[in-house]
C-alpha cells in the first residue's frame, strides 16, 4: 500500500515512456545464480528423508480460539508481550518514515 | 484431496529464488524493493508450514511468521522514505547512482 502512496507523489507525465533497460551479462548472471540455488534447495529437500519421518506424526486441526488465547495471554509461553511491542514499533516506523519523507519548507 | 507438504516448500524455495533473480537483475530501487519482498515472504511461508509439520502442539513458529510481516511491513514504509530522499537528492532511481561513499 505504501507503493500507491509513493506512486501518487509523481505527476503521471514523467512516468510516460519509462521502460527499465536490463543488462544482458547481469540477467545472465542473475539466472545462472538462481537456477544453481534452486537446483541445490531442490535436492537438497527431496533427496532428504526427514520429511518424510517427520510426516508420520498425525497433525490435529488447531482451533482459533487457543491461537487468539495465546498471542493476549500472559502466561509463561504466551505472545502479548511482543504484540504490544511490535505494535509501537510499526508506530514508531510509519513516524520515522514521515519525518524522513517530508518536504522541507523553503525559508 | 490433502496438498502434501513438499508442496509448500517448493513454494517457498520458488518464491526466494524469484525473489534473489529480481534483486539481481533490476536496478530501479523500488524493483529491488518489490523483490526483497517477496523473499520475506517466502520465508514466511517456510516458517509456518515447518511449525504445522514438525510442531503441531506449539504456536512459535506461527508467531514468528506474524511478527515477520509486521516487521516487514514496518522496513517497507522506512525503505520508501529512504527512497523518496535518495531520489531527491541524486535525481535518480538507479542503484548505480548512489557512488558518494563507494570504494
Amino acid at each position: 500500500m505504501m507503493y500507491i502512496f509513493a506512486i501518487q507523489l509523481v505527476s503521471k507525465r514523467t512516468l510516460q515512456g519509462l521502460v527499465e533497460h536490463l543488462k544482458g551479462s547481469r540477467v545472465l548472471f542473475g539466472g545462472i545464480v538462481t537456477v544453481v540455488g534452486l537446483l541445490t534447495v531442490a535436492l537438497v529437500l527431496l533427496k532428504n528423508q526427514f520429511i518424510y519421518r517427520a510426516c508420520s506424526v498425525a497433525d490435529a486441526e488447531i482451533p482459533m480460539e487457543t491461537i487468539g488465547t495465546a498471542l493476549l495471554g500472559s502466561e509463561k509461553y504466551q505472545y502479548v508481550l511482543p504484540f504490544e511491542f511490535i505494535s509501537v514499533f510499526l508506530l514508531a516506523c510509519i513516524i520515522g518514515g514521515i519525518v524522513v519523507a517530508r518536504k522541507e519548507k523553503e525559508k | 484431496m490433502m496438498v502434501p507438504v513438499e508442496a509448500y516448500f517448493v513454494l517457498s524455495a520458488l518464491l526466494f529464488f524469484i525473489g534473489v533473480f529480481g534483486f539481481i537483475t533490476r536496478r530501479n530501487l523500488i524493483a529491488m524493493l518489490i523483490s526483497v519482498e517477496l523473499v520475506l515472504n517466502a520465508v514466511d511461508i517456510n516458517f509456518a508450514a515447518f511449525n504445522r509439520l514438525l510442531f503441531p502442539e506449539g504456536f512459535e513458529g506461527f508467531f514468528m511468521t506474524l511478527f515477520s510481516i509486521g516487521v516487514s511491513a514496518a522496513e517497507s514504509a522506512v525503505a520508501i522514505a529512504i527512497i523518496i530522499n535518495v531520489y531527491r537528492n541524486f535525481h535518480s532511481d538507479q542503484v548505480n547512482s548512489i557512488e558518494n561513499m563507494k570504494f
